[in-house]
């Protein structure tokens, strides 16, 4: 009977959330309550996200590409691996640029670009805006075509 | 569009160097040239440049010259424009000459399609290697067969070229 109350509490908190896009798992909800927000985690909608700590939010992904550019399949990849470990269940919203016009409007500075809540995993300094490949500066030091999986995953911490 | 393939002639050029000098194949003598299609802002580039300095340093002695060649659109990748290619080669301390092919027609005869590409001549200027410069753009100490070294060291030592062929990977040359 506790199990079910609880459970009719936490569907009315859900959707407060959907209004408040936040929710934080009481202290007296218990282990019965944190199991249901993680098998919710699998169905929820898309946009937000139960972390391992069954903190909700609103996670938007988006991955930017160009065609021309060999490492974008890879950079997904590694996007997707990065939020898998860290348990969020996002949609990854995947957008080719085609044109410099579309380069221009979305202030596309190369391929692969990861936004996530609109925020770049590396915050470029330039504005010019082109169908190119990315140079991203890795921890060591080194340029790579891509962003590195640590990148990713400080930068998705920072937004969870 | 002519593509320079396995066993052609090396195509002659004349082209302005950082250094502003014209240069030209003649320029070289007899000497192994390894012509490497390039440019500034391409992160495949970037990530091999050191490794493109060492190779030149590693093999000068043998008779060795590599040449650099961009050929990009300046004017939609600013970042590729001859002011900026000498930044980048007094920065990276360029031991090989890096030239300008403003009109893209040394890129286009040779069929250069990335950056970096690789076009290795012999000392009869007979196409020996094209393609990649080792098979890890992202890790130098991850790289399992080193294409352009090797072959280096088949044709300075006068054997056969092991691989002689592979896919050069990099953004692609950026046409006008």
């Amino acid at each position: 009977m506790r199990t079910v109350g609880i459970c009719i509490k936490f569907v009315l908190e859900l959707s407060v959330l959907r209004l408040s896009h936040r929710l934080e798992l009481p202290n007296d909800w218990g282990e019965s309550g944190r199991r249901y927000v993680q098998e919710r985690n699998r169905r929820i909608p898309s946009h937000f996200i139960v972390n391992s700590d069954g903190l909700c939010g609103m996670l938007r992904v988006t991955f930017q590409y160009c065609d021309d550019c060999p490492s974008h399949e890879q950079a997904l990849t590694r996007l997707r691996k990065v939020l898998s470990e860290e348990r969020i269940a996002a949609e990854i919203k995947i957008i080719q640029i085609e044109t410099d016009e579309q380069a221009r409007r979305l202030r596309f500075i190369g391929s692969p670009t990861i936004l996530l809540n609109d925020v770049d995993v590396d915050p470029p300094i330039t504005n010019h805006y082109a169908l190119a490949c990315r140079a991203y500066r890795l921890e060591d030091g080194r340029i790579s075509p891509l962003p590195s999986e640590e990148m990713i995953r400080r930068a998705i911490r920072r937004e969870s | 569009m002519t593509t320079v393939k396995i066993g052609d002639r090396a195509l002659d050029f004349s082209l302005t160097g950082t250094d502003d000098k014209t240069h030209s194949l003649n320029d070289y003598g007899s000497k192994y040239i390894a012509v490497i299609f390039s440019c500034n802002h391409c992160p495949y580039v970037r990530a091999w440049e050191d490794r493109m300095v060492k190779i030149q340093a590693d093999y000068a002695s043998k008779g060795v010259q590599l040449i650099g060649i961009n050929a990009n659109d300046a004017s939609k990748y600013p970042d590729d424009g001859f002011q900026n290619m000498k930044l980048r080669a007094r920065e990276k301390k360029f031991n090989f000459p890096y030239l300008r092919d403003e009109d893209q027609k040394v890129a286009k005869s040779y069929g250069a399609e990335r950056t970096p590409e690789v076009f290795l001549f012999d000392k009869n200027r007979m196409l020996q290697y094209h393609g990649a410069i080792d098979d890890n753009y992202d890790d130098p100490s991850a790289v399992k067969v080193h294409y352009l070294r090797n072959a280096l060291e088949a044709l300075t030592n006068g054997t056969k070229v092991p691989i002689p062929e592979t896919a050069p990977v990099g953004c692609s040359v950026k046409w006008k």
